[in-house]
């Protein structure tokens, strides 16, 4: 299908936290509790429509395992977006996002977008986290916030959507360099043909003004 | 619309439209396991009516799981009665003398396991090829005193995480409820202390077999055929995926070329085909025959076999034409074209491809040189890789006293403590109860690769629930682990 832009996304977080679960709910809006342990990396990739414009999401779900954080590194180059994941009701996941966000920062572009993301918020009577505690850290590294149920698909959708959003903005603001798939972002066939001829009618028009 | 590109482990794409006459998927499920939640996924509504031959013969109550247990799965048997009888025989003859088979008529032996090993004699087969019967009859009680042994809670809990994701959509799994760990057999499972517990379906034999055969089996594995595949780090995938990019420009230009112009690193696609020897990539009937010649072969044949699939996928102007970009080429890795995968079709090309073990070698010695220039010193540095069964014997037959296990990798947690408090350990099981009766009478004993998905006497029982339905499943799917563990009783006897 024809889209304006893909964006890149990936998935991290410690193992168990739901990433593959979040992944399956945006892209096929189903829960499936049981799922192959992710090996490296998958895939998932789903249209949606922000301003209008077609938009392609392609999200690499990644290995939480740390035998893997070495290669996991290597899954941040290109991606505009990413999705950091703790399960709220497993402390250790919210105390590992500290060397999460480190990898992230160190191996992905600078403008990459990243989203907090408390998982599991269904599981309320199990709760370790506090939300406020998740707000916080993410007021303090500047990151967009929210606690999403795969299960119950709560804010799963408006996971997916705020991070594209804010992209997508940074992308109006010319934060990013979009001829340059490291940034994670791709012109659609389409946007780009229709760039061109706006470009060269620009163009045009200048160089009829010089004439005149 | 969203997509998700795996389905699955041995869940090949749906190829075919739902038989008229076929069970829906939810009625398959709750009658095998008791369970309706755990396995709703999309894929399966399309491909039960995949049915094995075996199926086809215990009649509609048994159409749940294709002959090798997988739910829904699509895997047809072609060979006819008569050959599969012969090659039996012929294998039997060569259990019967295997040491002289081995030194002397090895070729011949390679050619049969590329053949493909018949099924009701792999598990035997593949225990000789490994060299892991030798090891366990020479470590009778190593296996219990290791299952002795207290484990690292650390691992355990990785373990117990990570156990109801290996196979989820085999009967044996499934099984299980679903959601969570099945209690008895998760605690049951041992890590392997000082290995990384990486996510790979390797470990899952012993575990889940619980079977010492099974155990020996990935014991080489670890340690002979992939060594320090599965370490921290994960060195020896990474150094393995630049001998493999390397081996690529020779075997199709156009595909490295083409990974080359985009950046894709090898490690983005290569990670999931070499840890799991592409046990959750191919079709299963592929899975068999791939790792038949593996275990004889070694290395060279998971080499080969990426680059068979990658010169498929990306070997022409043509198939090129559809990915142009870093993104189209990797959404078309994960969705490898089927007929690449299909068993006669891909063992064809693997077995013609010449990619030996001499230049894997030279290879390896060039990018391992490359490494240390570039990234230092190996972390790990892993025992010498050997090229399959021959270089395995010799170093075994080198070796006096015979070989012993390291250490390392044999550090058993506490299984019996664990198991004692859920359910009794699963080859203290009964065996298999009732044969399966649908083959010819040589193969009239249970496939052992096959867990008993079209055994009547699981079929027909009403639903069950937890240790009852371990109990009747006494043989472990044939994980990626690939050693099926044998029934306690033989199956075959030659």
């Amino acid at each position: 299908m024809a889209y304006a832009y893909l964006f890149k996304y990936i998935i991290i977080g410690d193992t168990g936290v739901g990433k593959s679960c979040l992944l399956l709910q945006f892209t096929d809006k189903r829960f499936q509790p049981v799922h192959d342990l992710t090996i490296g990396v998958e895939f998932g990739a789903r249209m949606i429509t922000i301003d209008g414009k077609q938009i392609k999401l392609q999200i690499w779900d990644t290995a939480g395992q740390e035998s893997f954080r070495s290669i996991t590194r290597s899954y941040y180059r290109g991606a505009a977006g990413a999705l950091l994941v703790y399960d709220i009701t497993r402390r250790d996941t919210f105390n590992h996002l500290t060397t999460w966000l480190e990898d992230a920062r160190q191996h992905s572009n600078s403008n990459m977008v990243i989203m907090l993301i408390g998982n599991k918020s269904d599981l309320e009577s199990r709760r370790e986290v506090k939300k406020e505690e998740g707000e916080a850290f993410a007021r303090e590294h500047g990151l967009i916030f929210m606690e999403t149920s795969a299960k119950t698909a709560s804010n799963v959708e408006e996971a997916f959507i705020n991070t594209a959003k804010e992209i997508y903005e940074k992308i109006q603001e010319g934060v990013f360099d979009i001829n340059n798939e490291a940034n994670g972002i791709k012109i659609g066939p389409q946007h780009a043909a229709s760039n061109a001829t706006l470009t060269g009618n620009q163009g045009g028009q200048q160089a009829g003004g010089g004439c005149c | 619309m969203g997509s998700q590109s795996s389905l699955g482990p041995g869940i090949p794409p749906p190829r075919r439209p739902p038989a008229p006459d076929t069970l829906s998927y939810l009625d398959s499920v709750s009658l095998m396991s008791g369970t309706l939640e755990s396995l709703s996924g999309p894929g399966f509504l399309d491909d039960v009516s995949s049915l094995g031959s075996d199926s086809e013969i215990n009649g509609l109550a048994y159409r749940r799981t294709d002959k090798y247990g997988f739910l829904g799965g699509n895997q047809e048997s072609a060979i006819p009665v008569d050959v599969a009888r012969q090659r039996e025989l012929k294998w039997l003859d060569m259990f019967s003398h295997w040491d002289k088979w081995l030194s002397r008529r090895f070729q011949k032996v390679k050619l049969r396991c590329r053949k493909g090993i018949p099924s009701s004699l792999r598990a035997k087969a593949w225990q000789l090829l490994s060299n892991s019967k030798e090891l366990l009859e020479q470590n009778p009680s190593k296996f219990e005193e290791l299952e002795r042994q207290p484990g690292d809670p650390k691992w355990l809990d990785v373990i117990e995480k990570d156990l109801h994701r290996q196979f989820p959509f085999h009967e044996m799994f499934a099984a299980r409820g679903g959601h969570g760990p099945f209690p008895e057999l998760d605690r049951s499972w041992r890590p392997l202390e000082g290995k990384a517990c990486v996510p790979s379906p390797e470990p899952a034999g012993p575990a889940l077999g619980l079977e010492p055969q099974a155990f020996w089996c990935l014991v080489q594995i670890c340690e002979k055929y992939l060594p320090g595949y599965y370490s921290a780090g994960l060195e020896a995938i990474q150094l393995d995926g630049e001998i493999f990019f390397a081996l690529l420009r020779r075997a199709s230009p156009m595909a490295y070329r083409h990974l080359k112009k985009y950046k894709i690193d090898p490690i983005l696609y290569m990670t999931e085909w070499f840890m799991c020897i592409f046990s959750r990539t191919l079709p299963w009937a592929s899975v068999l025959r791939v790792w038949d010649m593996f275990f004889c072969e070694g290395v060279k044949i998971v080499f080969r076999v990426g680059l068979v699939l990658l010169r498929n996928a990306l070997g022409s102007v043509d198939k090129l034409r559809s990915c142009q970009g870093m993104y189209e080429t990797m959404e078309k890795l994960r969705n490898l074209p089927a007929q690449s995968m299909q068993e006669d079709f891909l063992i064809q090309e693997v077995v013609s491809l010449p990619v030996t073990e001499a230049l894997i070698e030279r290879e390896n010695a060039t990018q391992l040189k490359k490494w240390r220039e570039t990234r230092g010193e190996l972390q790990y540095k892993p025992s010498r890789r050997l090229h399959g069964s021959r270089a395995i014997h010799e170093e075994c037959h080198r070796m006096n006293p015979p070989l012993t296990s390291s250490a390392s990798l044999l550090s058993l947690t506490g299984f019996k403590q664990r198991a004692a408090r859920g359910a009794a350990p699963a080859r203290h099981l009964s065996p298999l109860p009732t044969p399966n009766q649908s083959g010819p009478p040589v193969l009239s004993g249970p496939l052992l690769l096959s867990p008993p998905a079209t055994s009547p006497s699981v079929s027909s029982s009403p639903p069950r629930t937890g240790g009852e339905a371990l109990q009747s499943l006494a043989i472990p799917p044939l994980t990626p682990m690939g050693c099926p563990a044998q029934p306690p009783l033989p199956v075959v006897s030659p």
